[in-house]
């Protein structure tokens, strides 16, 4: 019928049509011909109101809003009544209510962000109820941990390049056939383009004057952790150490910028010192002497005033 | 019909006896694969024929005998040889001139007595000078950079003024004189003072007044290089007089018709004048197998084609078979696209398992190869977020190169000004000095000098002027290369003080024994001073010194005045030919190691004393790398029977290079299946899975 409708002459492109009506083209058609031969006035028409037989959905939940920081899910009823008549479910298992309210040590599982409203005695088909969590919490629900790599630490910091972003488009590679199987990308170029991209984003992050404290102490507790993990000395690999160095320059940098950029005088005075520590704990001393001159002089070009 | 072979009008071997028994029958051959050419053209009626010999198997005499059948079948008939470069017009010149000596008798006549004239063209004006006086030779040589000068800008405003008179009486637009120098000037910078008005005739001037804007009078918004094409087409028409015609062309590198301008001297200036087309290339496409398309398409140009050639090259399944092979699918036309192919196409390859054999100067990238890197990649980065645009695969390039290109690459592109702050970093860690330890140099450096020790002659191949630079450097400032000179200095001062006896057992005159004494002394098979031993040497190395006064008289300025012959040389855009660099290179002696950039990539014989060529950087088109090796993979010269020529590739995992391996790799796959060429790396297992699609094409 949409098909008809949309595509097929003589509708022709009419939407309304094929939204309208739920019947098979060959009906319809059959319809309009028969009003279209006969001639009748819009006052011979007669309403017919259509059968709704569709099955109520549950939905007793105003609102449900979980606290990351101390792991609780409050939840909102429309009616307290419906408090005893509701089997609330997340992620397949029955959440159980202080109170008909608050569900303490709540855990939010990865992709789930809603809580199922079941019906005791049946007669309604399952509702749902999406779970907010309030924008300054919003940090906090990543876990903190020790025991993370530095990947990890880098990961969980603010913006991603998709992966695979390259720049093939622009590179101006003479223009051969589309060549199958071209997903060879460089990789150094992707880590380094994807660090770059988390370190644009941090500085502007800080430079954010409506940043709330919360989160503020979140991504400057996350910053350090980046520095912290990307210890050259605790690995083997020249690459890596190398790579983890690189990391360390790029935080220093950041620190370095927010100390003249960021908009309160305490604020840059707190950059300046941390700047300062992360000089000192950049770590070049640790790598194989071979590679010791290159890092030590691009520490001290980086340092240099622009 | 002309015979090829022995006893026969012409023998390609004869042309060749000089290259020694081994060679002879690959030189039989090129008699087979003229027969085939003529045989295509002349008695299937196609108008043209792609000879694509791999690089070294002697293209240049196939193609002249040809011209020679041509010329022998219809003796006041021209044949035009269409070169890259003046310099190749002389040798296919002096080929032509070499050839003769080898046909029969009753055509040597034709030469002796100057019926069969042969001409090299500097210049369009000379090639119309003698098409309009009658004069045009039998055979003449020109390139296509003196012939793609065919239009001027006083040609132009002169065609633009005789286009803007006529407006009014073509499109009933008048224009005045002051508005029509403005509408000139808009196209064409020039002093009008000296512009006279050309030939145009009105349906090609109606094409450029179409261009005006009627309201304002001005031209249009795209109309410039729409009417740049006009001109140039309305040029190449009216250059050459109307009655030029050539019986063959033969363009040589015929590759290099993918450039706009050295095309239209085909397809606009030869368009109609010439009957058969012979385009010589040992890589007839590169990156694409529409390139190879287009080649064959060239051949419509000639005199009497008609559309249904067109259709029949457009309807060829390249495409088709390009993705069966890409995806490893069966090609089921492979048989009919072969049979239709081979009408248009004939190529020999060489025996790659038997005369060829691969190394890699290949390793894990060195961790300090890693922060330049790093920095580059900040800096692409930071141009990238500036929203400026960079040719980011040439800066990666020239970082796989080595740092000093890297340096220059970064000097010259938006990256310098991108982030100050970046680009000064990677100059303070990429210093001049700290240049000369880029790991992959260094490498190749220490390999190199291995070689040298051995006497081993190798042509080392860069991409960048600035690495042949640091190369040279480092392998001048080893100590062992350093040794090795003061140990030559010492034999040549020897040597020095027995001039005049090498010339008496020579019996040449001893201003010539000077330098002939001078290469013996270079030389890794330096005789001692003695008859026999210098009797032995002269045996060996006489032929390729030249055997007479002249021959000798021409070591002198390639010799130079020095006490000492380089050891190592190079051969690019900054060395001058007065330094004679390649020459030297030719010669039994010093030096050991030529590094050439892409310069010397085409038409240049390093093959006399050489048998190992090193790829220090990867390209991104695989037929550079083919032409590369062809300047040693070729006949003649120290091959021998189960000697093999050397290619090495230098290749550094974990960087850039892998990904350039990767894509070119993908590339190769159409030369390989096409042409037989293109082994790439150690790609052995890639070779044989496509070995059910490989096409032939026999003379």
């Amino acid at each position: 019928m949409t098909n008809a409708a949309l595509l097929a002459p003589p509708s022709w492109g009419n939407v309304e049509v094929a939204w309208i009506l739920d019947e098979r083209w060959a009906d319809a058609r059959r319809l309009l011909r028969a009003i279209a031969s006969k001639g009748r006035a819009i006052d011979d028409a007669e309403f017919v109101e259509p059968s709704m037989d569709r099955v109520t959905a549950w939905m007793p939940l105003r609102r449900a809003t979980y606290d990351p920081l101390h792991r609780a899910l409050r939840v909102e009823w429309k009616d307290a009544a419906d408090a005893r008549r509701t089997d609330l479910r997340y992620a397949e298992r029955s959440v159980s209510l202080d109170n008909g309210t608050l569900a303490q040590s709540f855990a939010l599982v990865d992709g789930i962000s809603w809580l199922v409203t079941r019906k005791h005695g049946g007669g309604a088909v399952d509702g749902c109820c999406p779970i907010d969590i309030p924008v300054e919490l919003l940090p906090a629900c990543v876990q903190i941990g020790t025991d993370r790599t530095p990947e990890e630490w880098l990961r969980m910091l603010g913006a991603v390049l998709a992966k695979g972003e390259d720049d093939s488009g622009r590179n101006g590679v003479s223009p051969g056939e589309v060549e199958p199987n071209q997903g060879k990308t460089f990789e150094w170029s992707e880590r380094v383009r994807d660090l770059a991209a988390r370190m644009r984003y941090i500085e502007k992050t800080f430079c954010d004057k409506t940043l709330n404290p919360v989160e503020e102490q979140w991504q400057l507790r996350l910053f350090q952790r980046i520095f912290d993990s990307h210890d050259p000395a605790v690995i083997v690999n020249a690459h890596e150490q190398v790579w983890r160095v690189w990391v360390r320059l790029e935080l220093w940098l950041v620190a370095r910028n927010l100390s003249t950029s960021t908009a309160s005088r305490r604020d840059r005075a707190s950059w300046r010192e941390r700047a300062r520590r992360l000089r000192r704990g950049l770590g070049i001393a640790t790598v194989p002497s071979a590679l010791r001159p290159q890092l030590r002089a691009a520490a001290k070009a980086m340092g240099e005033p622009t | 019909m002309i015979g090829f072979g022995p006893g026969k009008d012409i023998d390609l071997a004869l042309a060749g006896k000089h290259l020694g028994p081994s060679c002879r029958q690959e030189l039989l051959s090129q008699n087979t694969r003229a027969r085939g050419l003529c045989r295509r053209l002349y008695e299937q009626n196609e108008p043209g024929v792609l000879l694509a010999d791999e690089v070294g198997k002697g293209k240049t005499y196939v193609a002249l005998a040809v011209a020679f059948a041509r010329l022998a079948a219809s003796p006041s008939g021209h044949v035009l040889v269409l070169t890259h470069s003046r310099y190749m017009a002389g040798v296919w010149k002096d080929r032509w001139m070499e050839l003769t000596r080898c046909v029969r008798k009753p055509w040597k006549g034709r030469w002796d007595e100057g019926g069969w004239t042969a001409r090299r063209y500097e210049s369009i004006d000379q090639l119309v000078a003698d098409s309009l006086s009658g004069n045009l030779p039998q055979i003449a040589f020109a390139s296509y950079e003196a012939l793609k000068k065919y239009g001027s800008r006083e040609r132009d405003a002169g065609c633009l003024l005789t286009v803007l008179r006529r407006a009014g009486r073509l499109v009933g637009l008048r224009l005045r004189p002051a508005k029509q120098r403005k509408l000139i000037k808009y196209m064409v910078e020039c002093d009008l003072r000296s512009v006279k008005p050309e030939m145009v005739s009105d349906t090609n001037a109606k094409r450029i007044l179409a261009w005006l804007d009627r309201d304002t009078r001005g031209w249009k918004d795209d109309a410039y290089d729409a009417v740049d094409d006009l001109l140039d087409r309305v040029h190449a028409r009216s250059r050459l007089p109307r009655g030029t015609r050539f019986d063959l062309i033969i363009v040589d590198e015929a590759h290099k018709l993918e450039g706009t301008a050295r095309h239209n001297v085909v397809a606009r200036l030869l368009q109609q004048r010439f009957e058969k087309c012979l385009l010589v290339t040992a890589t007839p496409f590169a990156l694409s197998v529409n390139q190879f398309r287009k080649r064959l398409l060239d051949f419509s140009h000639a005199r009497g084609v008609d559309e249904s050639f067109e259709k029949s090259i457009q309807a060829l399944p390249l495409d088709d078979f390009r993705n069966a092979v890409a995806h490893r699918v069966p090609f089921p036309g492979k048989e009919e696209l072969e049979r239709k192919i081979r009408r248009h196409m004939v190529r020999a390859t060489w025996d790659h398992e038997r005369e060829r054999t691969t190394e890699h100067w290949s390793g894990d990238s060195s961790a300090e190869a890693l922060l330049p890197t790093l920095l580059l990649e900040r800096l692409i980065d930071g141009v990238l977020q500036s929203g400026q645009k960079t040719h980011i695969a040439s800066r990666r390039e020239s970082l796989c190169s080595s740092w000093p290109a890297a340096r220059k690459s970064l000097a010259e592109s938006p990256l310098r000004g991108a982030d100050s702050r970046w680009s000064r970093t990677f100059n303070r860690v990429v210093t001049e000095r700290a240049a000369l330890t880029d790991p992959k140099l260094r490498e190749a450096t220490e390999r190199l000098v291995a070689l040298m020790r051995q006497d081993i002659k190798v042509v080392v191949f860069t991409q960048r002027l600035e690495t042949s630079k640091a190369l040279r450097k480092l392998l001048d400032e080893h100590p062992d290369v350093k040794e090795k000179g003061r140990s030559i200095e010492r034999h040549a001062d020897r040597l020095r003080r027995h001039v005049e006896r090498v010339a008496g057992w020579l019996g040449i005159d001893s201003s010539h024994a000077a330098g002939v004494v001078k290469v013996m002394a270079h030389a890794a098979d330096r005789p001692d001073i003695e008859k026999a031993s210098v009797h032995a040497w002269w045996g060996r190395h006489r032929k390729r010194l030249g055997d007479g006064p002249e021959a000798w008289a021409k070591l002198q300025p390639i010799l130079g005045r020095g006490r000492r012959l380089p050891l190592v040389v190079r051969y690019d855009a900054d060395t001058g030919s007065d330094e004679h660099n390649l020459e030297k290179f030719n010669l039994p002696s010093s030096p050991l190691v030529l590094i050439a950039t892409p310069k010397a990539q085409e038409g240049i014989d390093l093959h006399h004393y050489c048998r190992h060529v090193v790829l220090f950087d990867l390209t991104w088109n695989p037929a550079a790398m083919e032409q590369r090796i062809g300047r040693v993979h070729r006949l003649g010269g120290i091959r021998r029977p189960g000697e093999k020529v050397t290619v090495v590739y230098c290749f550094q995992k974990g960087t850039y290079e892998q990904v350039m391996a990767a894509r070119v790799q993908q590339r190769c796959e159409m030369m390989r299946v096409l042409l037989g060429a293109g082994q790439w790396l150690d790609a052995d297992h890639e070779v044989k899975e496509l070995d059910q699609y490989r096409m032939r094409f026999p003379a």
